[in-house]
């Protein structure tokens, strides 16, 4: 009896018709038996899957890219200096201010108050509408203090860090929507603010890692 | 666009190149309307939060350290502008039961679109032109419409489709990872 010869694995035209539904294409419901026999023919489909189904979301949201001849104008306009909007600086709702109410190195020993300690710093801030957890890596030689945190209640935000030269250059960090955040921030004093959809919050300044604790005014 | 040209186009930009800017406002005022629109913030509103986020991408140009870090940056700003907008509307109350919109794009969909539609950018010819007709345009084509539209045998539609997106699977770096626009904001 002559032995059964292997199917042909099939084309990527053919997995192509399969993934998109052509109905000209015959032997296109081959394809998910060929798959199921073939792990490397799965891999190369569920990665056609993945790109069709990211130019479909594309085409779906098509129409919210749609930008008209008379916005593109006006933005290319932005460069020059005649018409360029007045920066806002303005947060679009008033900032509170929050009130630190957990400080572990000063909670651990209130006479020294930030110096000397070693162990990673809690940190938590309140307002009436947010609180915000936050633990800030030791300080260690040449790394970075990684800081691990938490809004409540939990939403999208952003966490802003502008440090404090006479040019602060600001950096911007996420905060998911599960209300979880984390980033690594060279040590030094940043002053900190916290932006929701609906609330500006105003943590001042914290010191991050090796600085030593600020003892003046609207530090933390 | 890639980090190459992404920094070859700032470089333009800060020399003030003619046509530079107006490249980079084609590149990004589709994201930005995107992010803007999917906040449910009405067109002149829209318009507004576009007009901050490029003024002020065109007052940091000279600052700007890490070029791939530019449509992060860009995400980041529009967010901030929009819930800015959001919070200086007063509240609306609602005096009848109106329907539910439908549900507004997450960020990350529109982040997918906006690699996705790069990528055709550097496809470019014949192969974004097809792409784009068959996957994005508002009237989709089929095959016979792509044919008359590009002048071709309706037969060579199908393999031209499947070699351009196997072209746009190596920009798209398509791999089992998800597309993603890198993330760091600090430029």
């Amino acid at each position: 009896m002559a032995p059964d010869h292997p199917p042909t694995p099939p084309t990527d035209e053919t997995i192509l018709a399969h993934l998109l539904g052509d109905p000209d294409v015959s032997d296109a419901a081959s394809v998910p038996s060929a798959q199921a026999a073939d792990p490397a023919l799965a891999v190369r489909v569920g990665r056609l899957r993945r790109m069709l189904d990211d130019l479909a979301t594309a085409g779906s949201l098509a129409p919210m890219f749609a930008v008209s001849a008379a916005q593109r104008e006006r933005l290319r306009r932005v460069a020059d200096p005649a018409v360029s909007p007045t920066p806002s600086t303005a947060p679009g709702g008033l900032a509170r201010v929050a009130r630190l109410v957990l400080d572990s190195f000063a909670a651990a020993n209130p006479a020294l108050g930030f110096r000397g300690a070693v162990a990673d710093r809690l940190v938590r801030f309140e307002s009436t509408e947010l609180v915000v957890d936050m633990k800030i890596s030791a300080p260690s030689p040449d790394e970075p203090v990684s800081v691990l945190g938490e809004l409540l209640p939990a939403g999208p935000a952003l966490i802003a860090l502008s440090d404090l030269s006479d040019h602060p250059i600001e950096s911007t960090h996420a905060v998911g929507d599960d209300g979880f955040f984390e980033f690594a921030v060279v040590p030094g004093r940043y002053r900190l603010t916290v932006e929701t959809p609906m609330h500006v919050l105003d943590l001042g300044i914290v010191g991050f890692g090796a600085t030593p604790p600020a003892t003046g005014p609207g530090g933390r | 666009m890639d980090s190459t040209d992404l920094t070859l186009l700032l470089e333009r930009c800060r020399r003030d190149e003619p046509g530079a800017w107006a490249s980079l406002v084609e590149n990004y005022a589709g994201l930005v309307y995107a992010i803007a629109r999917s906040h449910r913030l009405d067109e002149s509103t829209c318009d507004d939060v576009a007009q901050s986020v490029f003024a002020a991408l065109h007052r940091r140009l000279h600052a700007i350290r890490e070029p791939a870090a530019l449509p992060g940056w860009i995400k980041t700003s529009t967010l901030r502008e929009c819930w800015r907008a959001a919070r200086s509307k007063p509240a609306v109350e609602l005096t009848r039961d109106l329907p539910e919109p439908p549900p507004a794009p997450t960020l990350e969909r529109i982040e997918t679109a906006q690699k996705v539609r790069e990528a055709l950018e550097l496809l470019g010819g014949r192969c974004r032109d097809l792409l784009y007709r068959l996957f994005l345009a508002d009237t989709r084509l089929d095959y016979v419409q792509a044919a008359q539209d590009l002048g071709m045998p309706i037969g060579g539609i199908g393999p031209m489709r499947r070699r351009c997106l196997d072209k746009l699977g190596k920009i798209l770096g398509q791999s089992d990872n998800p597309t993603q626009i890198p993330g760091p904001t600090r430029i």
